[in-house]
């Protein structure tokens, strides 16, 4: 009777889920195309750092202990996690939040953050499929040109690397939470978000490998959690094998989340308390 | 021409007294500004942490470069950006025929409306690293300068007014003006790291490479004529072309009034 009656609880909540994941996905179908520009956005700048640093390499064969070609994988790699684990969702609902436009969310039977987290979950499938092509396209046009070179694939590493994709795009959403409920106490958190890509962009490694970063910078994000989400899943695709590092680093990775994930509940629970607003 | 400055002027007057209205947003939206010209400031640091040049490009001359781009952003951004989001959105919304009715050059009015601010630290962290950097120069070289700013600044604005036209003809594009913006990628690295076909191409076709190049240039006396007059053909040429798409495209408008 018990175990019936939490089936029936479980079954009721993958259902409400399946269709905000729904929404979330006929969302991305709907602006497929501002989503494919997008990503042609997103990957233009690799190619004026693969420029860059041509320019960088010219007449040598390795830069700071890294080939061109390992160079070159770690940016794709840094891609393929900026556009399948970063959300931006905080842009959206902080101007929500500030407008007092979540009432109705209150009354719904799924709470506020589950219903951004799943709904961004259906959209980010939807990039994921606008985003192969390209990708691919861009691959194999670096592997025609001789950039990419002895790059090895295993199931481990990809492994490995799927887990820290999926840690950091929980990761991501919380910092993205953190922007969300600065709105129930602040008029501009907007302009927090841009913090938030800034730092995951300077101690995460977007713009190089950690290990070309001044070393006062290499010394305050070994300290931070934002090179886990990126710097060291992107390292480890161009590596040729899984470091036990690695390992070490997802477990660590694990352990960040979940303190986060602890942090963002208690601010939610004292942020419903502070919304105000007027009509619905 | 008088009558359009002092409408130019009195719209920065309008922005000014907007800022002094809205003073901890201005003080957020400078921070973030800060912060990117760090960030962009920290990609040169990590180029010659690795190497002593880039492509014939010391320290020091990268950084007059560096500063040059930071004036062009931190210029475009202030000027433009706020304008050309309002111009797609009055597109999307229906609400452009409220402009279009305005007794003055329609595209003038899209394009100036708005002046912010925010760039302004970033503006002076650009001066900051010219006068920090800048070899000795003399006064022609300083007025040609300045006139190329202008010109890439031109360039810019035409492009960005060129791309933000196409809203026209799309559905519902919002990310349409973040084009220009992603671009300016490639004017943030001197035009000689590109080679080949790309190089050609940038330089030469469509010469977005020279648009903080050929400036810095001039006051690391390096100036090369021949760049000028490609960056100032295609300006004019853009220009013209971008005056055509808009008049044509506002014939395809329709809106229910506003």
């Amino acid at each position: 009777m018990w175990i019936s009656r939490k089936v029936l609880a479980v079954k009721r909540v993958i259902k409400k889920w399946s269709a905000v994941f729904r929404i979330g996905l006929i969302q991305g179908l709907a602006f497929r195309a501002e989503t494919f520009l997008w990503i042609i956005l997103d990957i233009f700048p690799t190619f004026i750092l693969i420029a860059s640093w041509l320019a960088v390499f010219h007449g040598k064969t390795t830069v700071g202990g890294q080939s061109l070609s390992q160079l070159i994988i770690y940016y794709l790699a840094v891609l393929i996690i900026i556009n399948l684990a970063e959300v931006h969702f905080e842009e959206r609902w902080v101007e929500n939040v500030r407008y007092g436009k979540i009432d109705y969310y209150f009354v719904k039977p799924i709470s506020l953050p589950t219903y951004i987290i799943v709904q961004a979950l259906g959209s980010k499938l939807m990039t994921f499929v606008t985003f192969l092509l390209p990708f691919l396209a861009l691959m194999f046009g670096l592997i025609h040109t001789g950039l990419i070179t002895g790059f090895t694939f295993t199931f481990s590493k990809l492994f490995v690397f799927l887990a820290f994709l999926l840690l950091a795009f929980i990761f991501d959403s919380i910092l993205s939470f953190f922007v969300v409920f600065a709105a129930f106490w602040m008029d501009e958190a907007s302009s927090i978000g841009h913090f938030k890509w800034m730092v995951t962009g300077i101690f995460g490694g977007t713009l190089a490998p950690l290990t070309f970063y001044p070393q006062w910078i290499q010394k305050i994000a070994a300290f931070l959690p934002f090179k886990l989400a990126l710097s060291t899943p992107a390292q480890l695709l161009a590596r040729n094998s899984v470091l036990q590092s690695d390992l070490r680093e997802l477990g660590l990775f694990f352990v960040y989340v979940v303190v986060c994930l602890f942090i963002i509940r208690f601010m939610w629970k004292h942020a419903q308390y502070k919304y105000t607003s007027a009509g619905g | 021409m008088k009558k359009y400055f002092s409408i130019w002027l009195h719209f920065a007057k309008i922005s000014l007294q907007r800022l002094f209205e809205y003073r901890a947003d201005f003080f957020l939206w400078s921070l973030v500004s800060t912060g990117w010209t760090i960030f962009s400031l920290l990609f040169y640091q990590i180029l010659f942490l690795q190497t002593s040049n880039i492509a014939g490009w010391n320290k020091q001359q990268m950084l007059v470069f560096a500063g040059t781009y930071m004036i062009i952003d931190a210029a475009t951004w202030s000027i433009f950006w706020r304008n050309i989001q309002n111009y797609t959105e009055s597109i999307f919304n229906g609400t452009l025929d409220f402009l279009l009715l305005q007794p003055i050059d329609a595209q003038f009015r899209l394009s100036v409306r708005h002046i912010s601010f925010t760039n302004v630290p970033r503006l002076i962290i650009g001066i900051i690293l010219l006068a920090f950097n800048l070899p000795t120069v003399t006064l022609s070289q300083v007025l040609m300068y300045i006139a190329l700013i202008f010109l890439s600044m031109g360039v810019i604005y035409t492009l960005w007014f060129f791309t933000a036209t196409f809203t026209f003809w799309v559905e519902k594009l919002d990310n349409i003006i973040e084009i220009v913006p992603t671009l300016r990628r490639i004017w943030s690295m001197p035009s000689d790291i590109y080679s080949g076909f790309v190089s050609a191409m940038l330089t030469i076709i469509i010469p977005l490479a020279l648009i903080t190049t050929t400036p810095t240039r001039v006051l690391l006396h390096q100036f090369r004529w021949q760049e000028l007059v490609v960056l100032l053909t295609f300006f004019i040429i853009l220009f013209g072309a971008t005056r055509a798409f808009f008049h044509y495209s506002v014939k395809k408008y329709s809106g229910i009034g506003s």
